[in-house]
């Protein structure tokens, strides 16, 4: 009932949700990024970089089975949301955008990484690589977009199931974060696996390239989260959020200048402190994006978000015309007398249970109380004359005879 | 193995990034207090508590906002509608005797408006209560309101969402002159 103790009942399903899109997001950021830049250098290297593509593209550590792990994260990630925001529309359309393009999109990159040896058919595999990066990313796309509007209740319900779902700015903008963020981890790893090539030329060009990369993914985020912070929804932003992001462009700042230095020059990379902060990069990132979800959605912003069912009948009819007139004296009890009255406890006045049955054996004078109340517990303020027809006395009397404890 | 210095590129690098990381900051915190500027749940004169009212006690909106079904303005209801109850209930509570305070004074209380619309749209409380649209659906869950907080974005878009899911008209002139 109470929405602190709700959400310590919750915070578990939070914990797993963050660190599952933490890890969720790393990955596959990782598998595209590394495959991205593997296409780029089959496509476009020379023929030592090119046998460099085959390296790059196992960092993705793709498999069949880390295939089926990743398609399993991102369903386990839309039932967390649906356990944690059951409110939420998930359309098949949202679920279809998410797992469909993944699944082909993976089976692609594996089919290209399986072709890297062959020397045939360069272009197919080419082709293959590209559609795999695009379809990976859109599923991505889908599936933050998406999830941005878990911060808009009052847009669900424009979500019409079964098959349409609603991309988001601000879901566009951590999109645009999450590809930053991969490519400056990937990055990392690209120099990391460039200094086992064995060749010089090979390890020059993965330290440049790699180090490049870092380099533009971390001070390119900066402007993303200004994207994000510009377009995410009023009821999102907190003091907390603004924090997440000035810490989140200090590391990235951070990040740049080790990836230089680091990376960059000639020396040999220590990866550890830069993967470190890639992944730490990545936790502010859904971190930030977590917390702005549980900011927005409260019982206060979801209330009215859709229209509300009508009430069930009530009261079970003895005649039809009892039935009514019970159903037009409850009518004026919601409207009048339970300002003041319940019937099991005190609130302003005194509870029907105690008073009304007084009255069992005469009716009449609980009328005239009505029409004309007088003090009569000195525990109670003195109740006002109620704006309220014979008609409607009539009727509530009846209906409170009837509700009252017997 | 003693590291040589850093070389003046270096140095100038470095700059480089905490110039570009300074300047976000800038633009960061410009966007903080941009976004900020119009508080969503402004203080009031009195504190008053929606979360009793309308929440524990259960009162319909419009037992205080008579308006809302009648006229354009939902409009906030006059002191002798308070004073209907608080002529005698909560007197020992101080914000009761803030109000009380006002009706002996005969000074209106200047409440901080929440939702505000541009001059350029015609919008009626009226045609939305008659048409079933919950208050909720504009305000939020008042009755879960502490202090009234600005929960909807109030943006064209998100009318037209509305009007559009309802199947309400999206002329132009039904909401501009």
């Amino acid at each position: 009932m109470e929405p602190g103790m709700e959400a310590a009942r919750q915070l578990p399903v939070q914990l797993l949700i963050v660190l599952l899109a933490t890890g969720y997001l790393a990955w596959l950021g990782v598998v595209t990024a590394s495959f991205t830049a593997a296409v780029a250098m089959d496509g476009l290297g020379s023929s030592a970089i090119r046998r460099f593509a085959g390296p790059v593209a196992r960092l993705g550590r793709l498999s069949l089975v880390s295939a089926a792990l990743l398609e399993a994260g991102a369903i386990v990630l839309l039932v967390l949301a649906r356990v944690r925001y059951p409110a939420f529309v998930q359309t098949g359309g949202f679920w279809a955008g998410v797992l469909l393009p993944l699944a082909a999109g993976l089976a692609l990159l594996g089919l290209f990484e399986a072709q890297l040896t062959q020397e045939r058919h360069p272009s197919l595999r080419l082709a293959a690589g590209l559609t795999g990066v695009g379809l990976s990313v859109a599923s991505t796309w889908v599936l933050v977009s998406g999830a941005g509007a878990l911060l808009q209740p009052e847009a669900w319900p424009m979500a019409e199931p079964p098959w349409r779902f609603l991309p988001t700015w601000s879901g566009t903008g951590r999109f645009g974060e999450w590809t930053l963020l991969s490519f400056a981890a990937t990055g990392v790893l690209i120099a990391w696996a460039g200094e086992r090539a064995g060749d010089p030329a090979v390890t020059r060009f993965a330290r440049r390239f790699g180090g490049g990369v870092t380099f533009v993914g971390a001070l390119g985020w900066a402007p993303a989260i200004l994207f994000s912070h510009y377009n995410l929804p009023d009821v999102t932003l907190s003091p907390a959020l603004w924090a997440l992001a000035v810490a989140g462009v200090l590391l990235s700042g951070l990040t740049a200048g080790l990836a230089a230095s680091r990376l960059g020059g000639g020396a040999a990379p220590r990866v550890r402190p830069l993967a470190v902060a890639a992944s730490a990069l990545l936790g502010i990132l859904v971190v930030s994006d977590h917390v702005s979800r549980e900011r927005a959605l409260v019982p206060a912003t979801l209330a009215g978000v859709f229209p509300a069912p009508s009430a069930p009948a009530r009261a079970a009819p003895a005649a039809p015309e009892a039935a009514g007139k019970l159903a037009a004296g409850k009518a004026v009890f919601d409207r009048v007398c339970s300002l003041c009255h319940r019937f099991d406890v005190r609130l302003v006045g005194p509870p029907f249970d105690e008073t009304v049955p007084k009255y069992r054996k005469d009716p009449g004078a609980l009328k005239a109380f009505i029409r004309d109340p007088v003090k009569k517990d000195p525990g109670y303020p003195p109740m006002p004359k109620p704006a309220v027809t014979e008609a409607e006395i009539d009727a509530v009397v009846t209906y409170l005879l009837e509700k009252a404890a017997r | 193995m003693k590291a040589p210095g850093p070389t003046l590129a270096a140095k100038a690098g470095g700059l480089a990034i905490a110039g570009w990381v300074a300047a976000w900051l800038l633009a960061l915190g410009a966007l903080a207090a941009w976004r900020g500027a119009v508080p969503l749940a402004p203080a009031q004169p009195i504190a008053f508590p929606h979360v009793v009212h309308a929440g524990r006690l259960g009162l319909q909106c419009t037992f205080c906002h008579v308006n809302a079904p009648r006229s354009p303005e939902a409009t906030v209801p006059p002191l002798s509608t308070c004073m209907t109850c608080h002529e005698t209930i909560a007197l020992d509570r101080p914000e009761v005797q803030k109000l009380r305070g006002y009706v002996a004074r005969g000074e209106p209380v200047t409440w901080t408006r929440v939702h505000t619309l541009p001059d350029w749209v015609r919008f009626t409380h009226k045609r939305h209560v008659r048409a079933g649209v919950d208050c909720s659906a504009c305000h939020g869950g008042v009755a879960q309101m502490a202090r009234v907080t600005r929960v909807r974005p109030l943006t064209m878009g998100w009318c037209i969402g509305c009007h559009r899911t309802r199947g309400a008209p999206t002329d132009c002139t039904t909401c501009h002159v």
